[in-house]
């Protein structure tokens, strides 16, 4: 390499206008992944799209190392003409340490065609080599391609801190293998006499006052020189250099990062394709020494989306037995969207070297699908609806038909991380972008949904109260721990322990004193207990009084409710020595009055203890209603029962009244008798209260 | 006092026995059950997977029933079993059984299956007698409208226990949509590092359903065979060591000791191992798993009584 050999070719704008190097630059907008996932994404795809064969692999590597004294000043040589406003050239003037990053493939048709943009040279209608390295957004020339803008070389320029790339490559040209070698740069737009610079720049050979490349022999050289991936015999591709790349704080960890990129985004291309090999094998070398790519069914979660892949694969050739990959179509307008399939797995330790750019996070379980297109490149991760369990993941794979593949591309931004149906003019293609999305998580809701106790043939679900009870024993809480241990966690006896915790209460027995204060309510304590009035049930019984003071079971309910206003609830008032008893015989007869009148009769039973008063008592007549209360507000003009008349124990009948005074010489058994009412259950209840 | 009374005749409660209650989970054997008080013990082991088979036995004077109704011995009557779920407000009536009124003495069973999704707190089952379509009478009182209850008389029964259970779920592992391996017979999920998470959301026993001896293990409803205790003994005393070791092996709650909120899997784990060694530290134990781990397992064993139950 002579120094007058190198040619810097800067352009100037054209009368009609160009695009700056600013312009190139952003290109890709601002990408919502970090520029080395950006240049892995756009590395690869392009790569991927420039195969020679689609029946054989392509070889895709990344070459990182620093540069000696002596490439280093060949670096100086070769840039010898250098644009004022490019930083390159202050680096190379720097005892900084220059690192060159090449990614490189091979198996691939390089970048043929005419070097020149304006001229068409020959029969070949390739265009690889301007379109990369002199036009701007230039779509590429075959169907079903992971790229679809062209925009993605200004990643490269974008990972120099000088904006400055190298490019070797070989192709066919002229039916003969031709090896070129060409460095640009994309510097500041810039004014020299008067003269207006557009900030791109190449160096090569000049021919026609510009910069063309090295050739051939040439070109091997300089590649040579500088230690670039070799070619091997026959072999075609494209080696592309960044110089001084812009790695972080860590250049390993940017190595380890760009490798995750490489496995996030280009598993589906490591896994073996039809023919048992990988469509794209990747290789990467730290200063020459080789860094391990593990396999993505050895790097979780990649390992479920690989099963998933399988399963999508599988389908349709009878090899699938899982029967979960699922049609997304559209139904109006009715279209066949793509395909998902889904896996689930145990969650599984994370091997990320790249913890901040995973797009699934290391402390996440994974539910996500991964989206592609025809060619097989992970377009994004959507994430969906996670799995109710910490301990296991899914993952899926959606795959667009190939009928609406474009529909698609054409959703992506230049980026290509998303499908955004904001890019699509056409209605139609912007309800497939957005049903597949709809449809995607539907069916992932489906798939993840809990099927509690119930099997996937619909299966009855089947009882486990009785072992769940037994199981927790497990779930031992504070107070059973403190009162009694689990029924089959017994504490193992042992000689010298107190078999009864220190927490135990004592058991309370009745020889026990109980203070005052702790028997019963202050009120009753500070008043003496008046003496119940004791029935000798035993001495004179007759069979009436036997049954009614006995507690018979039935539907009946007593309630003894002395008619005390003052009374609090808690205070039962000192009942007089020598009061009444009255209970409600829980018979009732039916009498049909001489008049034909129906009714019933209750009997009560009253009984004086020793010289007591005389006594009144109410009977409150009701309609009961459905839920047992007794009816206080009947309706306006409904019949309700009430007293026709009382009855004494002689026999003699009193008015019909709702209350009757008893006093001593009326004991005994009285009748109380209401009316019937149509239809209706009647109710009665009884008060009493002492005269004096 | 109070006393209720419809406007008709009632046979005396002395004319209908029930002999028996019987209730039984699934197609379990159902053994008769004498409920003196309204309320009966609670169900434990019922849960709304299971389906209940519940029924009554009465014996009818029937002879009785008609004189003390004033009713013809060409009445209809009939024996229903009704029943009503607190939980779910639902209610419905089981078999209805029609009463031989030319006979003198009937003894009547009603039963009835309810799907458990449809019950849930508590279950009333009430037997009625009541007449099946209207009678000419000429008596003022007698019964004479269909519908007419002359008899019944109800039990609740709580559902459930009021003990914690275990999060428990069946699964068939050999299904592709399944996370398990599928020949295993169970999985304890849970994330050994999340102690302060809630029981019920946090932790979950998989069992697996298409292992035939697991199913039958589980679903013994609350009656295991020797086979099946040993198989639920295994799983209790994995489930606890699992529980335990990872406590003893975090430093996290080994630091948040005595602070797990009542409810979380920190805090039962810790009332666990208080009852399992009440004489013991959580640092010794910690120390004694730490120098031989095999060897806790085997106290872990001897405390639980692995295989020492008859």
């Amino acid at each position: 390499m002579s120094k007058s050999d190198i040619f810097l070719y800067s352009e100037p704008y054209s009368p009609t206008g160009n695009v700056t190097s600013q312009g190139v630059l952003n290109q890709l907008g601002r990408p919502k992944l970090d520029i080395f996932t950006v240049l892995m994404r756009e590395a690869v795809q392009n790569s991927w799209d420039a195969r020679a064969s689609n029946d054989a692999s392509i070889r895709f590597g990344i070459s990182v190392w620093t540069i000696d004294k002596k490439q280093r000043e060949g670096l100086r040589l070769f840039f010898q003409d250098m644009p004022p406003e490019l930083i390159l050239y202050d680096l190379l003037e720097s005892r900084e340490d220059i690192a060159l990053m090449s990614i490189y493939d091979r198996g691939t048709v390089g970048l043929g065609g005419p070097t020149r943009a304006d001229r068409r040279l020959g029969n070949d209608n390739s265009y690889d080599f301007v379109d990369f390295l002199r036009n701007v957004g230039q779509p590429p020339d075959k169907q079903l391609s992971g790229g679809t803008y062209g925009y993605g070389k200004a990643a490269f320029y974008r990972a120099s801190r000088a904006h400055t790339i190298l490019v070797h490559t070989r192709c066919l040209w002229q039916g003969a293998l031709q090896s070129r070698f060409i460095g640009a740069a994309l510097g500041q737009p810039y004014v020299l006499d008067d003269r207006r610079f557009t900030g791109r720049h190449w160096w090569g050979r000049k021919d026609d006052d510009i910069a063309e490349p090295l050739l051939d022999t040439r070109a091997d050289r300089a590649a040579e020189f500088l230690n670039l991936p070799p070619y091997r015999d026959g072999e075609r591709g494209t080696t592309i250099t960044v110089v001084q790349p812009v790695f972080g704080e860590s250049v390993e960890q940017t190595i380890l990062a760009m490798r995750d990129a490489l496995l996030w985004y280009f598993w589906p291309k490591m896994i073996p394709n039809d023919s048992g090999m990988p469509d794209i094998t990747f290789e990467m070398t730290w200063k020459h020494q080789p860094i391990d790519i593990p396999s993505p069914d050895k790097f979780p979660p990649l390992d479920l989306f690989v099963k998933a892949m399988g399963n999508l694969k599988s389908e349709g050739s009878g090899v699938s037995i899982f029967g979960h990959v699922i049609d997304i179509d559209s139904q109006r307008p009715k279209q066949h969207l793509g395909k998902l399939a889904m896996e689930k797995g145990l969650a599984k330790e994370r091997t990320y070297a790249d913890l901040e750019g995973a797009p699934i996070p290391s402390d996440e379980r994974c539910h996500h699908i991964a989206l592609m297109r025809q060619p097989e490149l992970v377009v994004r991760y959507l994430p969906c609806q996670g799995l109710p369990t910490d301990s296991a993941e899914y993952a899926g794979v959606f795959i667009t038909a190939k009928d609406v593949d474009r529909v698609f591309a054409d959703a992506e931004p230049p980026t290509h991380d998303d499908w955004v149906s904001a890019n699509l003019e056409e209605k139609h293609s912007r309800t497939f972008v957005n049903v597949a999305f709809s449809r995607i998580a539907e069916s992932a809701s489906t798939f993840v949904r809990p099927t509690i106790s119930r099997g996937q043939s619909g299966e009855a679900a089947l009882p486990l109260g009785a072992f769940a009870n037994m199981m927790g024993q497990l779930l031992v809480g504070r107070d059973a721990l403190e009162v009694e241990r689990p029924k089959s966690i017994q504490r193992q006896r042992q000689p010298e322990a107190i078999d009864i915790p220190a927490s135990f209460p004592p058991p309370i027995t009745p020889s026990m004193p109980i203070p005052p204060s702790e028997a019963s309510s202050a009120t009753l304590s500070s008043s003496p207990l008046p003496e119940v009035p004791s029935f000798d049930t035993t001495a004179s019984p007759s069979s009436d009084a036997e049954l009614l003071w006995q507690n018979t079971p039935g539907d009946f309910e007593y309630i003894t409710t002395p008619r005390t206003d003052a009374a609090p609830p808690l205070a039962l008032p000192p009942r007089p020595r020598g009061s009444m008893q009255v209970k409600l015989h829980p018979n009732s007869e039916f009498i049909l009055l001489d008049d034909g009148t129906p009714g019933i009769g209750f009997r009560l039973e009253v009984v004086h203890v020793g010289g007591s008063a005389k006594v009144r008592i109410h009977a409150g007549t009701r309609v009961v209603l459905d839920d047992g209360s007794f009816e206080d507000d009947p309706p306006q003009g409904a019949t309700v029962p009430q007293v026709l008349f009382w009855r004494s124990p002689t026999g003699e009948a009193h008015e019909a009244s709702p209350f009757i005074d008893i006093d001593e010489s009326g004991a005994g058994s009285w009748w109380v008798v209401i009316n019937i009412v149509e239809d209706a259950q009647l109710g009665l209840e009884i008060q009493w209260e002492q005269l004096s | 006092m109070k006393h209720r009374q419809p406007p008709y005749r009632q046979p005396d409660q002395s004319r209908i026995s029930v002999t028996g209650w019987f209730i039984a989970l699934n197609e379990g054997d159902a053994e008769p059950l004498m409920w003196e008080n309204k309320y009966v013990p609670p169900l434990d082991t019922w849960d709304a997977a299971a389906s209940l088979t519940v029924g009554v036995e009465l014996a009818l004077d029937v002879a009785g029933i008609l004189a003390d109704c004033q009713l013809p011995p060409t009445a209809a009557l009939c024996a229903a079993l009704l029943w009503e779920s607190e939980g779910t407000t639902l209610r419905g009536c089981g078999t209805i059984i029609p009463i031989e009124t030319h006979l003198a003495q009937q003894n009547v069973a009603l039963h009835m299956r309810l799907d458990g999704s449809r019950l849930s707190q508590s279950l009333e089952i009430t037997p009625t007698i009541a007449v099946s379509t209207a009678l000419e009478t000429t008596d003022h009182f007698a019964p004479r409208l269909p519908g007419t209850i002359l008899w019944n008389s109800s039990r609740m029964i709580t559902l459930g226990t009021s003990g914690m259970r275990f999060p428990i779920e069946m699964q068939d592992f050999s299904q592709a949509v399944n996370i398990f391996p599928s020949g295993a017979s169970w999985f304890l999920d849970w994330d050994r590092e999340s102690f302060d998470r809630p029981v019920h959301g946090g932790l979950r026993l998989y069992i697996n359903r298409s292992n035939p001896v697991m199913k039958r293990a589980v679903m013994t409803n609350g009656k295991p065979n020797d086979a099946d205790s040993r198989v639920q003994e295994v799983v209790l005393f994995d489930a606890a060591r699992s529980l335990i070791t990872s406590a003893l092996e975090s430093d996290d709650f080994s630091d948040q000791l005595n602070t797990y909120q009542a409810g979380s899997i920190g805090n039962h784990i810790q009332n666990l191992i208080a009852a399992l060694f009440p004489h013991e530290s959580f640092q010794s134990l910690r120390t004694q798993w730490k120098f031989n781990r095999w060897l806790f397992d085997s106290r872990l064993q001897e405390t639980m009584r692995l295989f020492q139950k008859d």
